[in-house]
């Protein structure tokens, strides 16, 4: 996706990246990003939670007015809130140590 | 915590299924296109590779390789109206509420709030899955979608990779 962001932006017409995978992006480097730092399948948070999805929905297009610099990629600073995980850690049954009881999130 | 090392996670896991390694796209530098508009005067359009195909569409293959297929979706679907086909990420949430994923309500309440101009008569869905054959996209698929981008008048582009 990062190459179909590239063509667009060197046919004319501005992108920007919405990447929850920082050196993926890093390395392919689309015209524009932000990066949040959320599950892959999670990029504008929770379901339902209307006025996150509109946040970061906003960060992008405030981001495309706002990057001068091709690559410019913006680090959003939201906590997912419990451990990030790849597909992979998901399919093999993952089990990290317990979560802390007082606040239920996973050690990072 | 620090974000996910995503390419160090996929070699491995690559290596471990004695796939070859994968051959990153690693670029010093990029093309860039001023955005010359205010927000609010912009037709926005937005491009998921997230496996989404509308219910009247054929599913997309959840562990497609090299798939070319790009659909066009209509910016006023029902975010309800979706399947979801893709092994390369959780699409748990998406399943629940596409938005979390492929915000198109949240990009139609932007353009009647007035904070962009217009949503683009047409989204898009494609480019998914694990990608070999990268001269088919920058040669072929790519354009072919800059023309449609550019027959719908469209200002800006979200990407949203998964």
């Amino acid at each position: 996706m990062g190459l179909v962001s590239r063509v667009v932006e060197q046919a004319g017409i501005p992108t920007v990246y919405v990447s929850t995978g920082r050196d993926l992006t890093a390395q392919v480097l689309p015209p524009r990003s932000i990066f949040i730092n959320f599950p892959m399948g999670n990029p504008f948070g929770r379901p339902h939670d209307v006025a996150m999805q509109r946040k970061i929905l906003v960060h992008a297009l405030d981001h495309a007015v706002a990057a001068t610099k091709p690559g410019e990629m913006l680090d959003l600073t939201y906590d997912w809130g419990e451990r990030v995980m790849t597909i992979m850690e998901i399919q093999s049954g993952y089990s990290a140590s317990s979560p802390d009881p007082a606040t239920g999130k996973q050690p990072t | 915590m620090d974000p996910i090392e995503y390419v160090k996670t996929l070699n491995e896991y690559y290596q471990s299924l004695g796939y070859p390694s994968y051959d990153w796209t690693v670029n010093e530098d990029a093309p860039f296109t001023p955005l010359n508009k205010a927000l609010r005067e912009c037709r926005v359009s937005m491009l998921t590779s997230g496996g989404v195909s509308h219910n009247t569409r054929p599913p997309f293959n959840p562990t497609a390789k090299n798939d070319l297929r790009v659909d066009d979706v209509d910016y006023q679907s029902d975010a309800e109206a979706f399947d979801i086909n893709d092994a390369y990420y959780d699409t748990r949430d998406a399943n629940k509420d596409l938005n979390v994923l492929f915000p198109l309500a949240r990009l139609r309440e932007l353009a009647a709030d007035g904070v962009i101009g217009s949503v683009a008569a047409r989204l898009w869905s494609g480019f998914m899955g694990r990608t070999y054959n990268r001269t088919a996209v920058i040669e072929e698929t790519a354009p072919a979608l800059v023309k449609e981008l550019q027959k719908d008048e469209v200002d800006l582009l979200i990407l949203v990779p998964a």
